[in-house]
């Protein structure tokens, strides 16, 4: 399981949502308009009301963060970690997709095995 | 219908109780029930019912996961006390593709919460409650009349 924490992350900002937007709006000029559950990096989702604002600069990826409790905060995660994270999951598609072609039927079952049950 | 019941920081005192009180309506009335919550909250859930009387046959996974692992479901509920919550809920409509019912609450209703969540098409109710639930299990009732 990947999270943020498999990442060397900076916090630049804390705040709302619409807060932490602003703030990479504000400070950051190539900035790209994602929308609300794609996956920015490698395990990690964005989370938000679209249009979300992902920048890149320099050799980093900036994007808004949320959990659950502390509310959101803007990241800054080292464009080469993003970089290797993007090829595993490449990779991952090529083996997932040679996979799927033998196991179509199941689906159903695996999505029931990927929840636990009380 | 298979329902997917959204919950955030279990900080309300009103939030687990409410919830298992929906699961009982929910349940009654022959639906599917998947939980996404933090780990607190779902600890919570689980010390609240150890005969496991409620939660029984009851899916659940880390709200975090939840994303990753996309599946279908008739109907998504929400509950939105905070900023967080309301883009969880945001996002899991924009995920699932689902009818989201949500229920905004706090000791006082934050009405850009409301707006935010009606922008993005999810049906809103809105209780002011914090200790005391009754409020908020009026509101449920009709959310569940309406799924």
């Amino acid at each position: 399981m990947s999270c943020i924490d498999n990442y060397n992350y900076d916090i630049l900002h804390k705040g709302s949502f619409k807060e932490c937007a602003q703030y990479i709006k504000n400070n950051y000029k190539n900035i790209r308009n994602l929308n609300a559950g794609e996956e920015v990096i490698e395990g990690v989702m964005l989370i938000g009301k679209p249009p979300i604002p992902v920048a890149y600069h320099d050799d980093y990826i900036i994007f808004p963060y949320t959990k659950p409790c502390y509310g959101t905060y803007v990241l800054r995660v080292p464009l080469k970690e993003y970089m290797q994270s993007h090829k595993e999951k490449m990779n991952k598609g090529k083996d997932k997709k040679d996979r799927k072609s033998g196991s179509d039927s199941g689906s159903v079952k695996n999505i029931l095995s990927k929840l636990k049950f009380w | 219908m298979r329902i997917l019941i959204i919950l955030g920081c279990p900080e309300p005192p009103l939030l687990i109780p409410s919830f298992i009180y929906l699961l009982n309506m929910l349940k009654n009335k022959g639906h599917e029930i998947i939980i996404s919550a933090n780990p607190a909250a779902l600890k919570l859930i689980e010390a609240s019912d150890p005969e496991k009387h409620y939660i029984k046959g009851v899916g659940f996974q880390n709200i975090d996961e939840g994303l990753k692992n996309k599946f279908d479901v008739d109907g998504i509920i929400g509950f939105a006390h905070n900023d967080p919550a309301v883009n969880y809920i945001i996002t899991y409509k924009a995920v699932y593709g689902a009818k989201t019912l949500a229920l905004v609450f706090g000791k006082y209703i934050n009405q850009e919460f409301v707006r935010n969540l009606e922008e993005e098409g999810v049906i809103t109710f809105t209780a002011r409650a914090f200790h005391n639930p009754t409020p908020v299990l009026v509101k449920l009732k009709n959310i569940v009349n309406i799924l």
